[in-house]
């Protein structure tokens, strides 16, 4: 069989499906990547080859421009509302009538079996209706943007789908969630379970985390764009909360260009060069992360107790839901995630109240009791044939 | 995962890596930068262990401009190739004590090691773990260095409790059993990958087109090492082959010489194997132990040219098998008039392409990766 991944052109969006395409290959399949060279590197560095369709996305054109001042996205926007949402929608629908056209080419040509794409490539479903072959779409995590999206998306795709033929805008014949069920938005809509595996690029294991902590450690990891959009100052706070903290370290990972930014962070504050979660994550005993999909589902498989501090989008509801599971703590406002002291203590409570712990690794066996990816290859493999029979 | 310091070395494991990772395990690849670089590339995590390795202060030392291995050593004897693979016997002896702190630290619960990697074996055996070897494809190695390895570590395995070096490991083998080389100990069979590298898809990669193509590729080593001339005479033996277009991956820095080749061969960067295999009708390649196990995955006849070591057994076997055809001489390899009449009973003879169905049927009959990380998994249990 031939599996075809389509992604948005983002890195982390395209991140969600490469466990999926591991267990695709490994059990004798052939998979292609396509997408903008966004999506072509983010592939490449996980092994996987691609087709460059079209040109670099810029998306954070649509972000720096309200950020005048110094303002966070956090500031500036804070939690989403219904009407972002839709904004959102507008364009990713519009994305996906641009790209249509040379995904379906590419289709034609390179013939798939079946299509999977991450949760905002609404392309997916619409080639894979126009080849009659199965597409499936993959969530990052906590979702709350399919189903709010859907009426948007639907309506901007209709006539598109019209002139293809279809007599309706098609849905994916199945959603992955690699979320646990009690963490998933108890409003969006069930979906077949895959277990997630860790992966968010490669790199080598640094000599700071071959050796087990002397003290609780806990890692700070904000993702690749919360550091570049004004968060020097967030940073701060946040080291500046150890300060003090006897018996706790902190790893933060910061792009070695920027180390300089903290060269008076407290002793007990350890800045390095971002570093493969899986790598480190295991050592550690509390999170302190952005809400960033990949970030929130490393830290819950390896059952570790979280603090959320979300920045845009679909990050608050990463927090919700981590508050909400009892594995963690979310800082919602702005103001709130710039205090130190606010900082310090939900980052005290992480480590010393054992109910978070407990939450954490109740989290961590719901992950572990879902099929692995390996697993999910067999029902992926069904939808491609009852397709193919018809 | 461990491997000796050469990307093809490594590459052999990757669809076992991925494998296991989809069933929801942890993969940690140890070794020198050279591993490191190839396990980045396919996108798995590593610890770097020791210095960059340097393989040609190894593979050139003594060649003279101009001129290739084969034409110094001439076709590898059973001798040379135990001679030649003692250098992974002393590298056993260098990194062992990094690597068992690394498993150790670590907390492994299986380890897998390439052909060359005796490492593997002796931390499984030190630690209670099963350790099982991975073949890169037609094994040439492995009879001939035998008794070389049990001899050159027994004092290394008894300074760590051990009665000797560990040869009842489990072995893994991607080899489909009629192009292995007879009387090795059967592995586990695991279906052979087509992967050595991630790219981008070429446009051209796409046409079907309109002549019978043939894939030209002689791995990473061969032209570095003097091979460039010899990729000159393959190329010429295109010239006039009608109803034939030849693809040849050449580094960009070579390419300078081939500007002047026939306007049926298409000079192309490196590209991974299984964007362009499917769409030819045969390979000409260095006996290199992965591009066979490609061919012989996509059944498609191949021409071997070995230069050294193993690749000499490679072209032995793809005759012996009937897949396709071999030259083993440095002066035939120069000569495109020998080159061309190969290509053309390659092409031509309806033989090697019924024995390349064969294999390919055979390749495609043995267990998926996925399937032997179950299996692997019941082993570490």
């Amino acid at each position: 069989m031939r599996a075809l991944l389509l992604s948005t052109p983002v890195r982390t969006h395209f991140t969600t499906l490469v466990s999926v395409a591991w267990a695709l290959r490994a059990a004798g399949h052939e998979v292609l990547a396509a997408g903008s060279p966004d999506v072509v590197s983010a592939a490449q560095s996980a092994g996987l080859s691609a087709v460059s369709i079209g040109r670099p996305a810029y998306l954070l054109d649509s972000v720096t421009p309200m950020l005048r001042g110094g303002l966070r996205p956090a500031h500036a926007f804070g939690r989403p509302s219904p009407d972002a949402f839709e904004i959102s929608a507008r364009m990713w629908a519009l994305h996906a009538r641009y790209l249509l056209p040379s995904y379906l080419e590419l289709a034609r040509r390179w013939k798939p079996d079946l299509i999977v794409c991450e949760q905002l490539e609404f392309a997916g479903p619409i080639i894979a209706a126009v080849l009659g072959i199965p597409a499936v779409t993959h969530r990052w995590s906590v979702d709350p943007t399919t189903a709010p999206m859907r009426p948007t998306v639907a309506a901007l795709l209709a006539g598109l789908c019209e002139r293809l033929g279809l007599s309706e805008v098609p849905e994916p014949v199945a959603l992955l969630d690699p979320c646990p069920p009690q963490l998933q938005l108890p409003e969006a809509a069930p979906g077949m379970p895959v277990q997630f595996v860790p992966f968010n690029g490669t790199g080598s294991m640094p000599e700071w985390a071959s050796a087990p902590a002397r003290v609780r450690r806990v890692g700070v990891s904000l993702g690749q764009q919360t550091l570049g959009l004004h968060g020097v100052p967030l940073f701060r706070g946040i080291m500046s909360a150890f300060a003090g903290l006897s018996d706790v370290e902190a790893v933060v990972t910061v792009p070695p260009e920027q180390h300089g930014e903290f060269a008076d962070a407290p002793p007990n504050v350890r800045v390095v060069a971002p570093t493969p979660l899986e790598l480190f994550l295991p050592g550690c005993a509390a999170v302190v992360h952005h809400g960033g999909s990949g970030t929130l589902l490393t830290a819950t498989r390896y059952g570790l107790p979280q603090l959320v501090l979300p920045q845009m989008a679909n990050m608050y509801a990463v927090a919700d839901q981590i508050a909400a599971t009892g594995a963690g703590i979310g800082i919602d406002d702005a103001a709130s995630q710039d205090d130190p002291t606010a900082i310090r203590k939900a980052v005290l409570a992480l480590l010393d109240d054992p109910a978070y712990r407990d939450g954490a690794r109740e989290l961590r066996r719901a992950m572990l009791a879902m099929p692995t990816p390996a697993e999910v290859v067999a029902d992926l493999e069904a939808l491609a044939d009852r397709r193919s029979d018809r | 995962m461990l491997s000796t310091p050469f990307h093809t070395h490594f590459t052999p494991m990757v669809p076992l890596a991925c494998a296991l990772r989809a069933a929801g395990h942890e993969v940690l690849v140890a070794g020198q930068p050279e591993v490191v670089d190839a396990a980045h590339s396919a996108g798995l995590c590593t610890a770097s262990v020791g210095e960059r390795f340097h393989a040609n202060d190894v593979l050139s030392r003594k060649l003279r401009p101009g001129v290739r291995p084969l034409q110094v050593a001439g076709p590898a004897t059973p001798a040379m190739l135990a001679a030649g693979s003692r250098i992974w016997e002393m590298h056993a002896k260098y990194l062992l004590p990094t690597y068992l702190d690394l498993a150790r630290s670590w907390g492994a619960d299986l380890i897998v090691s390439e052909q060359m990697e005796f490492t593997g074996p002796i931390i499984g055996a030190v630690l209670g773990v099963p350790a099982v070897r991975h073949r890169w494809g037609i094994d040439a190695l492995t009879g001939p260095t035998r008794e070389s390895v049990r001899l050159f570590l027994a004092g290394a395995c008894e300074r760590l409790g051990l009665p000797g070096f560990p040869e009842d490991s489990r072995w893994l083998d991607p080899c489909p059993p009629p192009l292995q080389v007879p009387d090795l100990v059967r592995g586990i069979p695991i279906r052979p990958s087509t992967f050595n590298g991630a790219g981008e898809m070429p446009g051209w990669a796409f046409e079907p087109g309109s002549a019978r193509r043939v894939c030209v590729c002689l791995g990473r080593q061969t032209l570095k090492l003097n091979g460039i001339g010899l990729l000159r005479g393959i190329v010429a033996a295109f010239d006039g082959l009608s109803g034939v277009e030849a693809v040849v991956t050449v580094e960009p820095e070579f390419q300078e010489h081939y500007a002047d080749a026939p306007a049926n061969v298409r000079i192309v960067d490196p590209t991974p194997l299984d964007l362009i295999l499917g769409n030819c009708a045969a390979v000409v390649h260095h006996g290199g132990a992965s591009i066979a196990m490609a061919a012989a995955s996509y059944g498609i006849p191949q021409l071997t040219l070995p230069q050294f070591m193993d690749q000499f057994t490679v072209g032995e076997r793809v005759v012996a098998t009937g897949v396709g055809r071999s030259i083993g001489t440095a002066e035939q390899q120069d000569d495109p008039a020998v080159v061309r009449d190969n290509l053309r009973a390659l092409l031509d003879d309806p033989g090697h392409e019924r024995a390349a169905a064969d294999v390919r049927a055979a390749t495609a009959a043995m267990p998926s990766p996925a399937q032997v990380a179950g299996d692997l998994e019941r082993l570490a249990a």
